[in-house]
């Protein structure tokens, strides 16, 4: 760009000098328009060598998040979540350990699994089956997730 | 009876008072930690880098510092401004002080010609302060062309750094949707708006400007219409990249962060609300995560803004300062001199003009996009 800039704005320069040096006549008329035709050409040089591509153009530029903040967040609400499903429980169903496996990624945080681990007590299994669908549902409503993703077992 | 009631009153009212003061620095200094971890957790070395030569200091201190209020006044940043309008002006003054000279000598010559100068030697005198005039203007000209490219590729490598750390943000904040939305947005302006400003707008910009400087050198060569077809066309494009990122920004920004803010609201309520004593608890743990995601996505975006004034603004004032001094030694040098001297300053005062407007334009943009970034995942609570 720099060098066809030069090269017209030199082309015009001895136009103009031609101008003031050569005298009044025909000769000057004609070396006039002669010098008109090289500038005009000079400034369309370059359209003789333009291939049009806008291959440069990118869209496909992807912009990674940091996975080291977002692990950190992900461990502090698997905490806050194992906290207060702890808290719930154990008014109802006594001491219990919670473990949930969560992802956080650009879709959101989505919540694989939720472990569910009561205090060993004594009940027949029918019981135990009743108290493990009741958790399970109570757990699953809390954390908007399927009943199936929910583990419950005895410690 | 009745005294001892009163005592017991008065020790209910100050305990619950001080239960609330203690509650109150409990979830600050909660606030506080969960914004401390996550400093140390977001890396922000690719931004340090970019703020060498900026006397920025280290962003996270940068960032805390705006989290504990402590933000530059208008009235420094207006002084900031001033003195860089002041130096510029400083430096540019023999320049323009030699155009003017220049310009009044040649229009003496003019005047003279038929009197005591011969009419070549007048010719050959006007043509000599003609090139040089030129040749200076030229010069300045492609000095402040290579200042904006570069300047672009500043922009582009400062969108890079920074939108990783907002968009992580946006995540953590539950503005999933947004920060979807605003990768392909970042992408177009960083990827595609940039490059075209730089690899179209601008040489038809510098091929605009050179034809007006051939039309004004020769009376012969008449590229005046032609000139101010590629000044419209550079004009035109830039106009429709413009409208189509700002309403697509616009459109997409607002409608994301509608569904994020529902489906965050959501999640609050389900947790809220289906726990009647105890649901608080993990609405207020949620809370205290977004809330520190969403201050230093805000202090952050705030240095970002800082960062992006500080890279255009010496740019900026720097092309202002010449089109302003080219138009007043226009105007000082007009009833002295000839019109050739006036269309040169005229031409390439417009050409300024327009460059001005394009660094503003490609700015305001990456302004916009920050400003909806900051803005957005904010009406959670």
């Amino acid at each position: 760009m720099g060098n066809w800039a030069i090269s017209v704005v030199g082309t015009v320069l001895l136009t103009v000098l031609a101008d003031v040096i050569l005298p009044d006549g025909q000769t000057n008329k004609y070396v006039k328009t002669a010098l008109s035709v090289v500038v005009i050409v000079a400034m369309l040089t370059p359209l003789l060598k333009l291939s049009v591509n806008i291959g440069w153009i990118s869209y496909d530029k992807e912009y990674q998040p940091q996975l080291q903040y977002l692990y950190s967040v992900e461990v502090k609400q698997e905490q806050t979540l194992e906290d207060m499903l702890s808290d719930k429980l154990a008014d109802k169903y006594g001491q219990c350990e919670v473990d949930v496996d969560a992802t956080l990624d650009q879709d959101g945080l989505e919540i694989n699994k939720v472990c569910v681990e009561l205090e060993k007590r004594v009940i027949d299994s029918a019981q135990q089956n009743i108290l493990f669908t009741e958790i399970g549902k109570t757990v699953a409503s809390l954390c908007g997730v399927s009943e199936d993703r929910v583990e419950v077992s005895w410690q | 009876m009745k005294k001892i009631f009163v005592l017991l009153l008065l020790i209910a009212v100050v305990l619950s008072l001080g239960a609330t003061a203690i509650a109150e620095n409990d979830v600050e200094q909660g606030l506080n930690d969960a914004i401390d971890e996550a400093l140390d957790n977001l890396d922000f070395s690719d931004v340090n880098e970019l703020l060498d030569g900026m006397m920025f200091g280290d962003v996270a201190e940068k960032v805390q510092s705006i989290l504990n209020g402590e933000f530059d006044s208008a009235e420094s940043f207006l002084q900031f401004v001033l003195n860089i309008f002041a130096d510029q002006l400083k430096r540019i003054l023999p320049t323009l002080a030699t155009l003017f000279a220049i310009c009044v000598l040649c229009g003496l010559v003019t005047v003279n010609k038929s009197g005591f100068i011969s009419s070549g030697t007048s010719n050959l005198v006007y043509l000599v302060g003609l090139s040089i005039v030129l040749t200076t203007l030229v010069a300045v000209m492609f000095d402040l062309y290579r200042s904006v490219y570069v300047l672009f590729a500043r922009l582009s490598v400062l969108i890079d750094a920074t939108m990783p750390i907002v968009l992580t943000l946006m995540i953590a904040n539950g503005a999933t949707v947004s920060a979807s939305v605003y990768q392909p947005a970042v992408a177009m302006l960083s990827g595609g708006i940039i490059t075209m400003v730089r690899n179209v707008i601008l040489p038809m910009c510098t091929v605009g400007l050179v034809f007006a400087i051939v039309s004004h050198l020769s009376n012969n060569v008449k590229v005046t219409k032609l000139s101010g077809f590629f000044t419209s066309c550079s004009s035109w494009l830039l106009g429709v990249i413009f409208m189509i990122f700002g309403s697509f920004l616009s459109v997409q920004g607002i409608t994301s962060a509608t569904i994020d803010g529902v489906s965050v609201r959501a999640i609050k309520f389900a947790t809220k609300n289906y726990i009647p004593i105890l649901g608080g608890y993990l609405s207020d743990g949620f809370d205290m995560i977004v809330a520190s995601s969403t201050l230093i996505k805000n202090a952050f975006g705030a240095v970002v803004l800082l960062m992006l004034l500080s890279t255009v603004l010496s740019t900026i004032v720097s092309i202002l300062a010449y089109n302003l001094g080219l138009q007043l030694v226009s105007a000082f040098a007009e009833p002295l001199t000839d019109g050739k001297f006036i269309g040169f300053f005229s031409a390439i005062s417009k050409n300024l003009t327009f460059l001005t407007v394009l660094v503003v334009a490609v700015t305001f943009m990456f302004f916009i996009l920050v400003m909806l970034t900051i803005y957005t995942a904010n009406g959670f609570f």
